[in-house]
């Protein structure tokens, strides 16, 4: 792998390319999904191919193959570097790269059983165990959905300044999705558990907990009312509060959303965009963080970046094209999903610092408010610094105490008020797995975050 | 390539399948991206791969087992081949399946294929994208423009054990602007697409000075009060709500496992009587259209709604026999929100056009109804909606407030909850004005589109 890349790099020299950064893979996955009481899909299979990046005169192009065959990467080599000089001169605007240093790694993700080395059933295994676990949790259960997902294989980066990166990767991770029903209501409820590994990591993941605890808060939310719409005190739990780090600051600390003019944050660097309490980190090196990775896909180190300090914007995400462009540091923010997708500005654990207050603190004085918990999905607008997420449950506060269940409340607003409306952060932290989408592509992120209390905010519901 | 796909057929038989599927895909794609008023990007992709379904014999039924390769030589076929035998083996059998599908007659859809896509010079799609920057620049206060434009070759081909053997060939084109206007602290944002199988530079040129208007029509938005009232949906605005609420509860298989809010509503009334949608696969240069569905069977056309009565479902060759019907052809591979090449994916059940009936007032003509309402453009949060009961909590985005029949300022911060039965009964007016609309900003399918209208929604509850 390493020489075919290596080869191709050096032939985009002799062509005329300025810089050029060619990966390649070969990445076994399995995914399987289980619904109700049938495997919807069982589905392995090995990716591998060829994609290449290449400079020319301050101009991108790009291209990528499934096809390993000399002839097919020598194509993709072409077709990339033409693209490059014909977008060259129609472009103002070069692109340059803030200077790295070359590095040369192995990058082996440690396993106690590797994936390969698990049959197929143990692995179903796994998925009906969940599924039935939550269907034996109570007959108000109407139906179940779980699913399993592994990747590991080999990965090199190989970059015309002399990076060779070799990464050997694995991952495996479980979800399950509860649906409770009484009469004409119906509820949700799903999770995620993963970590880098291999298939060992299920015995860290309590996998039966987390079937558990799905199924009960699906049930739970039978008794929901519809929900009050307003402004309130909103309490955020750990995982909402994670998907908003990510989904509200997150994509707005992208530098490529500052660079082109569409985050909120553009020019706030080193100026207050939040209270004293908040203090959010993008963290590459997290351990064991789904998100975390040693080297990005342009080979550089990944770091821990401290966005936002006590409400004070710090720094931004950055690649190696957007750091210059911004004049900022290289800090190891670029991904890809796969071969097939140029590297992009990316977050990797993104996560709210917990704070010095109890859950039960920061209950006490809201006479009436809504506590919002985990999320069915959400969206942002990180130009418009407007944020819109599904609570996937939600309670109200009343008198400081937690009360009665609500139905399909969702929490919006803009971006910079909700982070200068939170007064309180808790002691408490957890890490979320999730998926994070950007221009197509799909990447494992970790969200983070404790209890946090929002003044003001707005809630949808439908009473 | 019908020699390889027959290799795997029997290849499949010989290790003992009763029934052997072999699926290929192929696409090479050219995508132009721009980003901060220029072209960012031209990316070239290129991606091969049977995926291979088979059917074993077990007590109390058939089990299936599925894999893919992209190594396409006999020991790399037969490998995978191995895989899809042991998934299907260790499956537990499945009594309602009855075979893959049989041999069917195909016929040639017309406006699927347009030659110059595939041969098309990267700086012609360049040249086309800077032109769409340029028109977009008419405003001193236009911040960004971003786009995408991506010209896309597939070929297909499917084998099976039933005789069933074809292959055919799509083109698609999409072109896209995004324009943000700023001034002061103000942002406006207005996005549109145009999609076809057939390239044209006309139109997506066109459109860009439109979008460039809305932009900063957007600037200064204001908050609204809560209430009930009317909603007008353009046909993007549509396609995010309906692809989560309605399109795919109109699947068979959520129907079976009554998964749908549609479940036990055949022949009844679920819409307003205005409201007539099809899935129609032939539709001329669009997107869905296509010869065969993602497992060989004939595409057709079929109505889900006539008049506001529930008239059909989607199917595939597996839930038609559960239900002793014909396959409408909407066996689709697909991932929802992935872009996952297709002999990756087993077919479930999926639209390919979906059709919304005109009407015969004119967009203008439906806002002069409106007393009090919103007209979106989008949604955000379409994709949270609960598939299971319909209920969806959104928020409309490009958005302006209506009133007395005009179009007054932009909104902003506004929710909108219901759920998918009574906004369908709420329908008051199908407009004429159709776009056809890739589920691609809402779901990221590619080759699924909807052909609709704007429509008119009477008594949308809405929280400012």
């Amino acid at each position: 792998m390493l020489d075919l890349a290596e080869r191709t790099v050096n032939l985009a020299r002799e062509l005329g390319a300025d810089y050029s950064d060619a990966r390649i893979e070969r990445i076994h996955s399995t995914n399987i999904r289980f619904v109700k009481d049938n495997f919807e899909y069982v589905i392995s299979g090995t990716d591998q191919g060829f994609g290449i990046r290449t400079l020319y005169d301050g101009a991108w192009g790009f291209a990528a193959t499934s096809s390993l065959q000399q002839a097919h990467v020598k194509k993709a080599l072409r077709n990339a570097l033409k693209t490059a000089k014909a977008t060259s001169v129609r472009i103002r605007d070069k692109a340059q790269l803030s200077p790295v240093k070359s590095c040369t790694d192995t990058v082996v993700t440690p396993t106690k059983t590797p994936l390969l080395d698990v049959g197929i059933e143990e692995k179903m295994g796994i998925v009906t165990k969940m599924a039935d676990t939550v269907k034996a949790f109570s007959s108000k259960i109407a139906s179940v959905t779980a699913v399993y997902g592994e990747a590991s294989g080999e990965r090199v980066i190989v970059t015309s300044e002399g990076t060779k990166i070799t990464m050997k990767p694995s991952l495996a991770t479980v979800a399950v999705l509860a649906v409770a029903k009484e009469l004409e209501k119906i509820t949700s409820c799903a999770q995620r558990v993963g970590a880098p590994g291999g298939f060992d990591v299920f015995e860290k993941l309590n996998v039966e907990k987390t079937a558990v605890e799905t199924a009960k808060r699906a049930v739970n939310q039978l008794k929901a009312k519809p929900a009050p719409a307003g402004r309130f005190t909103v309490v955020v739990d750990p995982e909402l509060g994670g998907v908003f780090a990510h989904e509200a600051v997150g994509h707005a600390c992208e530098g490529d959303h500052v660079a082109s003019g569409e985050s909120i944050l553009q020019g706030k660097i080193g100026r207050k965009v939040g209270s004293e309490h908040v203090t959010i980190f993008d963290d590459s090196t997290h351990p064991n963080g789904w998100g975390s990775l040693k080297y990005d896909m342009e080979g550089v180190a990944a770091q821990k970046k401290l966005l936002i300090e006590k409400g004070v914007l710090r720094n931004f995400i950055t690649s190696r094209e957007v750091a210059a462009k911004l004049g900022l540091p290289t800090n190891g923010g670029a991904r890809a999903q796969s071969y097939a997708f140029r590297p992009i500005v990316r977050m990797s654990n993104t996560y709210i610092a917990p704070g010095d207050h109890t859950f039960e603190e920061m209950l006490e004085d809201i006479d009436y408010g809504v506590y919002v918990k985990a999320t069915r999905g959400g969206q942002v607008d990180p130009a418009k610094g407007t944020f819109q997420f599904s609570a996937e449950e939600a309670f109200l506060i009343e008198k400081g105490k937690v009360t009665t269940p609500l139905l399909n409340v969702s929490l919006s607003g803009l971006t910079l008020e909700a982070l200068n409306n939170i007064d309180a952060v808790a002691k408490d932290f957890d890490m979320h797995v999730g998926y994070c989408g950007k221009e197509e592509q799909n990447v494992p992120t970790g969200d983070g975050s404790p209890h946090i209390r929002i003044r003001n905010a707005v809630v949808g519901g439908e009473a | 390539m019908m020699d390889t796909l027959a290799h795997v057929v029997r290849g499949a038989e010989k290790k003992g399948a009763t029934d052997a599927e072999a699926f290929y895909f192929k696409r090479n794609e050219l995508q132009v991206r721009a980003e901060n008023k220029q072209v960012k990007i031209g990316e070239w992709k290129s991606d091969a791969g049977i995926g291979m379904r088979l059917a074993v014999k077990r007590d109390g039924g058939f089990s299936q087992g599925f894999a893919y390769s992209t190594d396409f030589s006999k020991a790399g076929l037969d490998k995978a081949v191995g895989h899809a035998f042991n998934v299907g083996s260790a499956r537990k059998p499945d009594r309602f399946f009855k075979g893959f599908c049989e041999r069917d007659t195909f016929q040639s859809v017309e406006g699927i294929y347009d030659k110059r896509i595939p041969e098309l010079p990267p700086e012609q799609a360049i040249d086309l994208v800077n032109g769409q920057i340029e028109a977009a620049l008419i405003d001193s206060r236009v911040h960004t423009v971003k786009g995408l434009t991506f010209l896309l070759t597939t070929e297909i081909a499917v084998a099976n054990s039933h005789g069933v053997s074809g292959e055919f060939e799509t083109t698609g084109f999409s072109s896209g602007i995004y324009v943000l206007a700023k001034e002061g602290d103000s942002q406006g944002v207005w996005s549109d697409d145009y999609v076809s199988c057939r390239y044209t530079e006309d139109e997506p040129t066109k459109m860009v000075e439109g979008i460039t208007k809305s932009a900063v029509q957007q600037l200064h938005a204001k908050p609204i009060e809560a209430g009930k009232m009317d909603l007008v949906m353009t046909p993007d605005a549509l396609a995010e709500l309906l692809i989560y609420t309605f399109i795919l509860e109109a699947r068979a298989d959520r129907v079976q496992k009554s998964q749908s809010p549609l479940a036990g509503k055949l022949g009844q009334p679920i819409g307003s009587e205005v409201l007539t949608v099809l899935n129609d696969g032939l539709a001329p240069e669009a997107m869905g259209s296509r010869v065969f569905d993602d497992e060989g069977v004939p595409t057709r056309r079929t109505t889900l709604i006539e008049k506001g009565v529930l008239k059909g479902f989607l199917y595939d060759t597996y839930t038609a026999r559960r239900d002793s019907v014909q396959s409408t052809g909407n066996a689709l591979r697909y991932a929802l929100l992935q872009l996952v090449p297709k002999y990756k994916l087993e077919p479930l059940v999926g639209p390919t056009n979906v059709v919304v009936q005109l009407g015969k007032t004119s967009r203008e003509g439906l806002i002069r109804e409106v007393k009090n309402g919103i007209f979106t453009k989008s949604f955000i949060g379409a994709h949270t909606s609960n598939s299971e009961s319909g209920a969806f909590s959104v928020m409309p985005y490009c958005a302006f407030k209506v009133e007395d029949g005009e179009i007054k300022y932009p909104i902003k911060e506004a929710m909108i909850g219901g759920d998918i039965l009574t906004l369908l009964k709420n329908v008051e007016i199908v407009a004429n004005d159709v776009k056809q609309v890739l589920f691609y900003e809402a779901a990221l399918l590619r080759d699924s589109a909807l052909i609709a209208p704007s429509v008119l929604v009477r008594n949308v509850s809405v929280s400012g």
